[in-house]
């Protein structure tokens, strides 16, 4: 991870969707499709595996396949790794809802463009956090900056998230611990590696 | 770009947070952010999802904002003006009292809102001679006499100082989903070495970043409590410096303890004994230890001595008056306004306890209720025997609710007054985990012919002619005469930053001295035996409808219907942004109990007993034990199952409270 | 799987598209091969193609910015497909009106050919997504040779007057090969709950399988009979479920997913461990 992104504490996160709410209230996307989401993982807490949260968004990839499908170039990644949309340049074409392999484009059938995660760039432009990271009432999402880079436990493969390989996403993770659940976390992730 | 304005306030909503607010709004009065308010120390820079679902509920579609009446035919609501509604409600509920006496009148408030303000509806009922009122809560209180009859007082320490705890033991609480700055806090011990157990029958997203999770059958907890008592104590390890100056009734507890060996208690709760052992060696020893007690713990005929054998534990391992130790249940320490100038009580007032609105609807006589009143609550969903409670509200002459949207219970009435928010009146709220009073600010007009309750009273009063000096145009005043005497902040002070006007240290009991009858802790409480005749000593008494009870032969389940962070009961759950995100509506079945009946996975399940019959989508949960059943509880919206169709309306051990956790089922597929 | 809504025009404009530039090709072949008259059929596929091109500008959110398209090129396979779809149209549109004009023009033949089997090549690439996991493999090249496929039967039976070439079984038959690839990579894919509750997913070996008879085995047999007219509209309706299948049976993995199979991992995991 080298550039602007976000850290998950999946220890400290609780599934909530403060976050959802708060990107939905920064960005004016009352009515439409949230930017964030969050994807509970083994919720009735079946023995074979950890229970925990993961809470999505855009991951501003370091090889982004939006960017690299995109045919009228309405993506571009900024210097300090912030994927942005240029909405005037988009088509509506769609295809980078097909390329992205962590379903983060949302597509806004009544104005025919696409829109999404920002990571809250003029706020983070003026020293502020986005939206997200500021709302998380437990601190367990974080911004992280080429600057500010993520800590030596963080690990970018954790079960339930799509393997980073292809695109390299700015995401990373901390292991979330506990009683069950942190034994469980590790024989699940050595599954993985098999 | 044009100016937005930060306005300063405060969310009161029944919760533990009670969190400091800052909502910024455009030009156009649109909200364009809120944020927690930094200057509230418990709860600092943030909200949670449900403060951040505001920006929704309050220009939601489905928000009330006219006075509405039944329509002739009786199938849904005609809009109405003020004048032509109010006129109508006050000959009618003058009528009912001149038949039948101002008695014949319910007047309910629920717990939907807080605010000092909210007294002011009995300006008018003490004027109007007086109604049938309630008495007690569904919630917490057998705790709060609990902790009042062991302690002398409801405090606890600064949520701050969590931090500093080296064990957290939490039990029947949940605040992953219900204190979630609470559990902050608790993270952040954590994260510097501090152990978290948490003792709860199911598994939740506390129990999942616990290091120890014990999960004893529902019910049995003052066995529990007191088998760790008589481990600690048999290992040494009790406090006998403190005991000696801070107890009273040291003894007789001691003798008490004689009956819950380790065996017993292991059969009692059905957890395994090294993990009781573990648990007890490791709470005495680990100092210093903080034990927090959810209202969970007592929701059930057994629960004030259940909470006093809990609560005993912090004062048997000497954790009291020390920092990042002590017993945790609620803090009063910011109830300390005067009480809003109100007409003197008239004689004819009369009341029931609030966990058995549907017994007396039925039943009260001398006179029977006729009308009802019901404002900050949704009775007909929450309270225990709802259907019953339905049945009998439909049954009234005249029922007026004051509501921001259309609930079960605002659907039964023949009017329906739409209710403010909170940004739309200004009042001071008090809290119930933190210390701190705070200011809520009117942040924005109130929209539509949306009138604040106090507008509502100020207005009724004045069309039966009653005295409306309780109502001063200007609130400000009104809420700053209720400071207390002897503070030295004015209101301005509190505009600027919530303040702790207790005068407590951020240390309950350091200065060990206890507003009990002794002075001391008491072990031994004849105080307890006067008032609510229980055994002085605590001890454990399975419940009526318990993992032992013999009701158990036809119902063999014990339902739980716990809360989630998606709502505050049932409010915020009409809203698409929290249903977005929310826990699916699912009956939690262990794997056992679902093999054994047939139900499969997502398959639709039957829920009965004597009481009532529901239906809803099952969901095969390994976290659970065996025995044990859950669904949320909250649901109102069309299609929802409700939980209350099964509930008892039980009544606390002590001080009045609802049992809600006592219910026995058997599911089936259906 | 990608919830496309819209999914409909996507099928008919590629659909088209490929039946177009599938003709244009293989007149081209037959024309340069056999020096069958291409003329007509190289209309026709014209036709097909401005049809398809101009329904997929209706496919967009924002049609008038439908020339930044091409800003694209080299990066973006969608780009490419673009730049080469205005290209393929515009050297059939040419060898069509060569063509009518009476005049031999083997090089604008070969240039309408060469740039439609190009032009049907990069309609592959395109699908060819890490995320898109029906689309892996073979699935990039049917685009090819379900075009040529169905282009070499409808070109044939309407200039080679009864005439079967073996070119026609040969495209036919590499089409089959490369298909079967495909149904086999699908068919080996276990079901998740997702494609359980998909109608498209649950029928997918009836939907694999009627394209493969339609377009291959049915027009194989029928030219093998010497009834090649009526293998045009078969082949047609083997096209169209080719199209509507690829999109149908589409499988983006998305973190969604990537739970999904995470937890059927935990689940099968507590099965193994007792207790």
């Amino acid at each position: 991870m080298s550039g602007a992104g976000f850290l998950l504490d999946l220890h400290r996160c609780v599934g909530c969707g403060a976050c959802v709410l708060a990107c939905r209230i920064e960005n004016d996307r009352a009515e439409l499709a949230a930017w964030r989401r969050v994807l509970p993982l083994n919720l009735r807490r079946h023995p074979g595996g950890p229970t925990y949260f993961l809470s999505v968004a855009c991951h501003h990839c370091e090889q982004p396949a939006c960017l690299k499908g995109c045919p009228s170039g309405a993506y571009e990644k900024r210097a300090d790794g912030i994927v942005v949309h240029r909405e005037e340049r988009c088509l509506g074409c769609r295809y980078c809802e097909m390329t992205c392999p962590f379903g983060t484009p949302r597509y806004d059938a009544a104005r025919g463009v696409i829109s999404k995660c920002h990571l809250c760039a003029p706020r983070v432009d003026a020293g502020r956090l986005p939206a997200c990271v500021a709302a998380c009432p437990t601190e367990a999402l974080r911004l992280v900056t080429a600057s500010t880079p993520p800590t030596g436990e963080a690990t970018v493969r954790v079960p339930g998230f799509t393997d980073p390989a292809s695109c390299r996403p700015s995401l990373a993770f901390l292991a979330p611990a506990g009683m069950r659940r942190a034994g469980l976390f590790r024989s699940l992730e050595e599954g993985l590696k098999r | 770009m044009p100016p937005l304005r930060t306005v300063r306030t405060v969310c009161p909503r029944n919760c533990y947070c009670t969190c400091g607010m800052l909502v910024t709004l455009d030009e156009h009065d649109r909200i364009r952010s809120i944020d927690g308010d930094p200057e509230n120390p418990a709860t600092g820079g943030h909200v949670c999802l449900k403060g951040l679902s505001y920006a929704r509920r309050v220009t939601c579609a489905d928000r009330l904002l006219t006075p509405l009446r039944r329509k002739p035919s009786g199938a849904g609501f005609d809009r109405v003006g003020w004048d032509e509604a109010l006129g109508e409600i006050a000959a009618r509920l003058t009528r009912v009292r001149d038949a039948h006496g101002p008695q014949a009148v319910l007047y309910y408030e629920g717990s939907g809102s807080h605010g000092a303000l909210g007294a002011l509806s009995m300006a008018f009922w003490r004027q109007f001679g007086g109604c049938t009122a309630t008495y007690g809560d569904l919630c917490w209180p057998a705790g709060l006499e609990a902790t009042r009859l062991t302690y002398g007082d409801n405090r606890h320490n600064h949520p701050a100082l969590t931090v500093q705890s080296r064990f957290i033991l939490l039990w029947g609480h949940n605040p992953a989903e219900t204190n979630v700055h609470q559990w902050r806090l608790i993270l952040d011990a954590q994260a510097r070495g501090a152990r978290v157990v948490v003792v709860d029958p199911r598994q939740t997203d506390s129990t999942d970043a616990a290091d120890v999770h014990l999960q004893p059958r529902p019910g049995t907890d003052a066995a529990l409590a007191l088998g760790l008592a008589r481990l600690i104590v048999e290992a040494g390890l009790h406090d006998a410096a403190f005991l000696g100056a801070h107890a009273h009734g040291f003894e007789e507890y001691r003798q008490r303890l004689d009956a819950f060996p380790i065996d017993r208690v292991s059969a009692i709760t059905g957890l395994e004994s090294e993990s009781i052992r573990a648990l007890a060696l490791e709470y005495a020893r680990t100092k210093p230890a903080l034990l927090i007690a959810g209202f969970g713990l007592q929701r059930h005929s057994r629960a004030g001595q259940t909470m006093r054998t809990v609560a005993l534990l912090p004062a048997l391992t000497g954790n009291v008056g020390v920092a990042g130790g002590g017993w945790q249940y609620a803090n009063l320490a910011s109830h300390c306004l005067r009480p809003l100038p109100l007409p003197p009580e008239p004689p004819a007032s009369r009341a029931f306890p609030v966990s058995q609105v549907a017994r007396h609807l039925e039943t009260l006589d001398a006179p029977p209720i006729r009308a009802a009143w019901i404002e900050r609550g949704n009775p007909a969903s929450q309270n225990p025997a709802a259907p019953r409670l339905r049945a009998a509200l439909s049954r009234l002459g005249l029922l007026v609710v004051v509501d921001q949207f259309m609930t079960p219970t605002a659907e039964l009435a023949h009017y329906v007054l739409p209710a403010k928010t909170l940004f739309e009146e200004e009042d001071l709220v008090t809290a119930y985990w933190h210390p701190y009073l705070q200011w809520r600010a009117k942040v924005l007009a109130p929209p539509g012919d949306v009138r604040p309750e106090s507008d509502i009273w100020r207005a009724m009063c004045e069309r039966l002619g009653f005295d409306t000096r309780y109502f001063p145009a200007d609130r400000e005043t009104l809420l700053r005469g209720l400071l207390p005497e002897d503070c030295a902040c004015t209101l301005e002070d509190l505009k600027a930053r919530p303040l702790d006007l207790s005068g407590h240290g951020d240390v309950a009991f350091a200065d060990r001295r206890f507003p009990t009858p002794s002075g001391q802790v008491e072990f031994s409480s004849d105080e307890a035996a006067a008032l609510w005749g229980v055994d002085p000593v605590p001890d454990y008494v399975p419940l009526d409808e318990g993992a032992d009870a013999p009701a158990r032969a036809r119902y063999p389940l014990q339902l739980l219907s716990c809360k989630t962070r998606d709502r505050i009961h049932s409010q915020f759950g009409n809203l698409d942004w929290v249903r977005e995100v929310e826990r699916p509506h699912v009956l939690d079945i262990h794997p056992d109990d679902a093999k054994a009946r047939g139900i499969a996975d997502g398959s639709r399940a039957a829920v009965w007993n004597d009481r009532g019959r529901i239906e809803l989508v099952a969901r095969v949960t390994p976290g659970l034990r065996p025995g044990v059943v859950h669904m949320l509880e909250g649901w109102c919206h069309a299609g929802d199952p409700d939980v209350n169709a099964l509930t008892a309306e039980g009544i606390t051990d002590m001080n009045h409270g609802a049992t809600f956790y006592e219910c026995l089922v058997e599911v089936a597929r259906a | 799987m990608s919830a496309r809504t819209g999914h409909g025009s996507l099928v008919t404009f590629t659909g088209l598209a490929i039946a177009g530039a599938g003709l244009v090709a293989a007149s081209a072949y037959f024309g340069l091969i056999h020096g069958l008259p291409s003329a007509w059929t190289m209309v026709a596929g014209t036709g097909l193609m401005a049809a398809g091109l101009i329904i997929s500008l209706g496919h967009l959110g924002q049609m008038r910015r439908a020339a930044l398209a091409a800003r694209g090129a080299g990066r973006s396979a969608l780009s490419n497909e673009a730049l080469l779809a205005a290209l393929a149209l515009g050297a059939a549109a040419m060898a069509a009106a060569v063509g009518l004009s009476g005049s031999d023009a083997p090089f604008a033949v070969a240039a309408a050919g060469a740039a439609n089997a190009a032009f049907l090549v990069s309609i592959g690439l395109v699908y060819r997504l890490p995320g898109q996991l029906t689309w892996q493999g073979f699935s990039a090249v049917t685009p090819l040779t379900g075009g040529l496929a169905f282009g070499a039967i409808t070109a044939q039976a309407a200039v080679a007057s009864g005439d079967v070439y073996l070119a026609t079984l040969l495209f036919i038959g590499i089409d089959a090969l490369l298909f079967s690839q495909r149904w086999r990579a699908i068919a080996g894919m276990a079901f998740s709950e997702r494609m359980l509750a998909d109608p498209w997913h649950v029928r997918r070996t009836p939907l694999l399988a009627a394209r493969f008879f339609l377009l291959d085995v049915v027009p194989f047999f029928m030219l093998a009979g010497v009834a090649s007219p009526l293998a045009i509209p078969v082949a047609a309706a083997g096209l169209a479920l080719d199209r509507f299948g690829f999109y149908a049976l589409a499988l983006q993995h998305t973190t969604e997913r990537e739970i999904e199979e995470t937890e059927a991992r935990i689940t099968a995991a507590g099965r193994a461990a007792p207790g």
